[in-house]
């Protein structure tokens, strides 16, 4: 290996087993002695703060072990976006259920509000994930709420004008906006229209997040390449305060942490397979991924979790 | 024309035609007792309706660039949302419909959320029937005073008896000079044929100018009201002012009342889609004073005729012009809109009324649709047959099922609950939609009750009239679910789904409980058997289902055999909808099979009806298994024709709709190449359109050749008769599989003909020990 890897000022590919890759800027330090002083497989090395600190406030922790052992779940106060593939709203369903565990099982012991924007919602994926996680699934059904919207003026009715009376009603700490995007790709509504009323509820999420403090997270799968997919993209990956990127490989999803707020993770990928015999991933603990870690610019390490 | 009237004139007669004209005046068009045409100016300016905080809506009119486009301004006092128990204080602007767009796009630029605005899309000439109170064809009388009408109306949109003008009609037709295969924009004009009644006039004398000119004078001597077309829309019309532009006679190509000459640039049409499947429509080509229907572009003409037409044109409030090419969905919206108007409702711009929050276990058991007994495969002797009537329509308005008495918020104990969903509700008020229903039930009813005591003509007359309402009746379902629909909300969709599931089940308990057994059941349609039962018990069932359910119910009839079919993929698994039958009093009733499919060809539906000839000739399940070989001998002898190349072109097309462009379809589906074909030819072609062809070459290796373009044909194309057999063979095989393997089929088809032994052995249908009647 030439040269000595830093962290944040990495030239050259290192392989190595044992952990995942910390936060870089903050350490400064060489590599390997950072390493040196890391810890077990599945436990973040005691310099490494930042998901600690995630974790002082309300978080639902997701069940995958990597992504719960950097960010510490996702916190309330949080616009948190999932983008990519339909993953992205899989995901969403079982954080949903998850959502409803006691606190002290990374849940929120919550109910939950799902604003389905994409026709998306899925029962048989909930009650899957209830099962999975050992909760009666009955129970999970009556403590999701659901409104759909099929067009875009009544996904900004829902969320404008709903939305908030709903989470005071239920007392919800947990909102999902599914597809968030997709009914502002309608050609129904004009392109100027759409980046306009696009860009307004994308700041009354995120506000409405940080208002409630409650976890609220959206999800986005469809990205065409046009003007306006752009544009939506644009402002809805730019108001995440959480930006995950969900990509399927073969029987894996890749899982890149993209932003947060409180950790400075550059840019982080999780690799989570997924046995054939197990659909909902929900069961899978997170043990056996690959973890990848780049900084902008920066090759890339490998590592094991 | 027989002249303006303005300035205290008077006419009484039928409101006819109507459209803006000039900034603020609305054109009306009278055809007079004493048979004038009569054409009287109104001033008018239609009105919008803007809602929000009281300051923010006395800045808005206090706005230059607003103050610009108004009329005239007040405040007045409206139900903002359908659910509204009170009125609120909105702003009202009257201003030229010419001025309605630039209006809206200046409001919205200061807050769509600021300000919601309403009545805006109203078409204007509707806007004119509803402030009014009048409707297209009211006898009533007109009076002028200065530069304003107005109307003593003297008929009722409840009318069921009322008179029609005595209209002339004429019906257009060219022939065009073709340079190739299809006729072309740039093809000169070579014949035109306009026929009135039992006279035809031919222009072919002259040159294009001189017959386009003759054309616009016939059409002025004549003075329809009414000029028929075939692809009016489409092609005729744009094609002739073309061919004036050419010609530099533009200006003088008058064809309707007005002064004005005809204007039809190509244009494109539109592509919706709708319950799965995308439709096209072509762009309207409209006259004044005199209506232009084309045949091709209207699904409420080639249906209903005329008579339908004035009736849901009357019934509904919409111009003829309009009716003729709008969706049946548009036509029963009109009626909504009326009533919302008359009610102080305003009518929101965008509909942004979600689906109320519930939660997901209560979603998995709304969402349901309709209740289905699965059928029994097989052939079934003494079936009956009992159908509700207008089920949905039914239960909404009996129930008071709209977007606002669902789950209404001011009567959450009321005792009228949704079944299995405990939804309230409202019983303070009545509902738009039930409010809009009623008329069109009671006005149904009413024409099928005098169907029965008329003379021919007349019970033709209410037929189609009948006829009409029933498209219409079928749209208020599924408008309630439409998430475009301004009276819609999902959770009425589903009230209503709830209510069906618990009538048929109902009925399907009490014919039980008197000792029938259930073969099949389908939302509002159940057939049922018993042995030894005559026509009287079926009626007594229905009394006693009537009178449990308070829904009608009625009795189709009892088949002498009817078979329900299997799955072509799956021979054990029933499907819906798929049978056919005979009555006792000979009627054949089909569903589902080829013959009903508008993508058979001719040769394959006309096979399949004469398959079923010999076997409606059977009296019973085992004459039925007697005749079985003489349909069989039918089959044999269509593919002998079709083996022989014996079949006219025109009986081997096939029609396809396009779901989307053919460029973006990935496989050559022989639409999609047939498609390609006439664009090389010079054909627009647009998602939605029906694409006929004839297949030539089936595995041929390159798709071109596979099938030809109709409209391209010579008259002398081959056709592929293997790919024609298989057709043959797969539509026997859909009505015959529960008698005969597919082997037996094809070897009746694709055999030596003749050579079938009689009797055949007949290959049982394995069923499932599942298979029994309810």
């Amino acid at each position: 290996m030439a040269g000595t890897p830093f962290l944040g000022g990495l030239s050259d590919q290192v392989r190595f087993e044992g952990l995942f890759i910390p936060a870089s800027r903050m350490l400064g330090e060489p590599l390997e002695r950072y390493l040196s002083r890391s810890i077990l497989k599945d436990e973040p090395p005691r310099s490494f703060k930042p998901a600690e600190k995630a974790c002082r406030r309300s978080a639902l922790t997701s069940g995958l072990c990597g992504v719960d052992s950097i960010l510490g779940g996702f916190a309330c106060g949080d616009f948190t976006v999932l983008y990519g593939s339909h993953h992205a709203v899989q995901l969403s369903l079982i954080l949903s259920v998850r959502a409803q565990l006691p606190l002290e099982e990374g849940g929120l012991d919550s109910a939950v509000i799902y604003v389905d924007g994409g026709n998306s919602f899925n029962p048989y994926t909930a009650t899957s994930a209830a099962i999975a996680l050992k909760i009666d699934p009955r129970s999970v059904l009556r403590r999701l709420l659901i409104s759909r919207a099929f067009t875009a003026h009544q996904l900004e009715s829902l969320i404008f004008e709903r939305l908030e009376e709903a989470v005071e009603r239920w007392r919800s700490k947990f909102v999902v906006v599914s597809d968030v995007m997709r009914l502002y790709l309608d050609s129904d509504v004009s392109c100027r229209e759409a980046g306009e009323a696009f860009n307004g509820l994308t700041r009354h999420l995120s506000r409405l997040a940080s208002g409630k403090q409650i976890v609220l997270l959206a999800t986005a799968t469809s990205f065409p390449n046009s003007k306006r997919g752009h544009i939506l993209s644009q402002y809805l990956l730019s108001r995440a305060s959480t930006l995950l990127r969900l990509e399927g490989e073969g029987d894996a999803v890749r899982i890149t942490i993209e932003r947060h707020p409180r950790v400075d993770c550059g840019c982080l990928t999780f690799t989570q397979s997924i046995p054939p015999a197990e659909p909902v991933w929900a069961k899978f603990s997170g043990r056996g991924g690959v973890a990848q870690y780049s900084t902008a610019g920066h090759r890339s390490f490998e590592g094991r979790l | 024309m027989d002249g303006v009237w303005n300035g205290g004139q008077t006419a009484s007669g039928w409101l006819f035609d109507l459209y803006p004209s000039k900034g603020d005046e609305m054109t009306v068009w009278i055809i007079s007792e004493d048979g004038r045409r009569v054409k009287f100016v109104d001033r008018y300016h239609p009105s919008i309706y803007i809602s929000g905080g009281e300051q923010d809506l006395q800045d808005l009119v206090e706005r230059v660039e607003i103050r610009q486009l108004t009329e005239r301004y007040r405040f007045t006092e409206k139900y903002v949302n359908l659910a509204d128990k009170d009125r609120s204080k909105v702003l009202e602007i009257e201003c030229s419909h010419r001025s309605i767009r630039k209006l809206i796009s200046r409001i919205v630029k200061l807050g769509h959320r600021r300000y919601r605005l309403n009545n805006v899309d109203v078409p204007v000439e509707q806007s004119y029937l509803f402030r009014n109170d009048i409707f297209p064809f009211a006898f009533l009388r007109v009076l002028s005073r200065g530069s304003e009408l107005s109307y003593q109306l003297q008929d009722s949109v409840e009318s069921e008896d009322y008179a029609v003008p005595p209209f002339r009609t004429s019906f257009l037709r060219v022939e065009v000079r073709r340079s190739g295969p299809l006729a072309g924009f740039d093809d000169p004009l070579q014949t035109v044929i306009l026929q009135r009644g039992g006279e035809r006039e031919v222009i072919d004398k002259g040159s294009e100018a001189d017959k386009l000119i003759e054309l616009a004078n016939l059409i002025r001597r004549d003075d329809p009201d009414i000029l028929l077309t075939e692809d009016g829309d489409s092609f005729l019309m744009p094609y002739l002012w073309r061919r004036a532009v050419v010609n530099e006679v533009a200006d003088r190509l008058i064809l309707g009342r007005e002064d004005l000459s005809l204007k039809a640039d190509q244009g494109v049409g539109s592509s919706y889609f709708s319950y799965g499947r995308v439709y096209y429509r072509a762009p309207c080509r409209r006259l004044y004073g005199r209506v232009h229907i084309d045949v091709g572009n209207s699904f409420m003409y080639p249906a209903c005729k005329m008579d339908g037409l004035i009736e849901v044109s009357r019934t509904c409030r919409i111009p003829l012009h309009r009716a003729t090419r709008a969706t049946i969905g548009t036509i029963m919206m009109s009626l909504q809109l009326y009533y919302a108007t008359k009610s102080g409702f305003l009518i929101p711009w965008r509909k942004g009324e979600p689906e109320s929050l519930k939660t997901a276990s209560d979603l998995m058991l709304a969402d349901r649709g309709g209740f289905v007994f699965e059928p029994v495969v097989g052939i079934h002797e003494n079936t009956g047959e009992l159908d509700f009537s207008s089920l949905y329509p039914t239960l909404m308005m009996q129930k008071n099922i709209s977007a606002e008495t669902v789950s209404c918020q001011c009567c959450p104990d009321s005792p009228n609950r949704v079944p299995e969903l405990n939804y309230n509700i409202c019983q303070r008020r009545l509902g738009m939609v039930p409010s809009v229903l009623k008329l069109i039930l009671t006005k149904r009813s009413s024409y099928k009750h005098m169907m029965a005591e008329a003379d021919p003509e007349w019970r033709e007359r209410y037929d189609r009239r009948q006829s009409a309402l029933k498209w219409v009746l079928v749209t208020c379902f599924g408008y309630l679910g439409y998430r475009n629909a301004r009276f819609g909300k999902i959770d009425a969709h589903i009230a209503v789904c709830a209510f069906a599931r618990e009538a048929l089940m109902k009925a399907a308990q009490i014919a039980r409980s008197n000792g029938f057994s259930v073969l099949h059941g389908i939302v509002d349609s159940m057939w049922l058997m018993k042995d030894a039962t005559s026509a009287e018990d079926y009626l007594a069932l229905c009394r006693e289902i009537r009178s449990q359910t308070e829904l009608p119910i009625s009795f189709e009839g009892i088949y002498r055999w009817i078979v329900f079919l299997p799955s072509k993929v799956h021979p054990n698994a029933p499907v819906l909808n798929r049978y056919y039958g005979v009555f006792r009093d000979g009627r054949v009733k089909a569903r589902g099979i080829d013959l009903r499919r508008g993508d058979t060809c001719n040769i394959i539906r006309e096979a399949q009806e004469r398959m079923i000839e010999p076997l409606a000739a059977a009296e019973d399940a085992a004459a039925f298994r007697e005749n079985l070989p003489r349909a069989l001998e039918v089959l044999s002898r269509y593919a002998d024709k079709i083996a022989r190349g014996d079949v006219r072109e025109t009986d081997l097309i096939i029609a396809k709709r396009l779901s989307k462009s053919p460029h973006d379809y990935l496989s050559r589906t022989y639409q999609a190449v047939a498609a390609r074909q006439l664009i090389r030819a010079g054909a627009v072609i647009s998602p939605g359109q029906t694409i006929h062809f004839l297949i030539t070459d089936a595995g041929n290796r390159d798709p071109a050749r596979r099938v030809r373009a109709a409209r391209l044909l010579q008259g002398d194309t081959a056709y592929d008769r293997k790919k024609y057999l298989e057709l043959l063979a797969r539509s026997a095989f859909n009505i015959l599989s529960p008698f005969y393997s597919l082997a037996t089929i094809h070897r009746c088809v694709f055999g030596n003909p003749g050579s079938i032994q009689v009797p055949l052995q007949i290959d049982p249908l394995p069923f499932s020990s599942q298979s029994r009647p309810y």
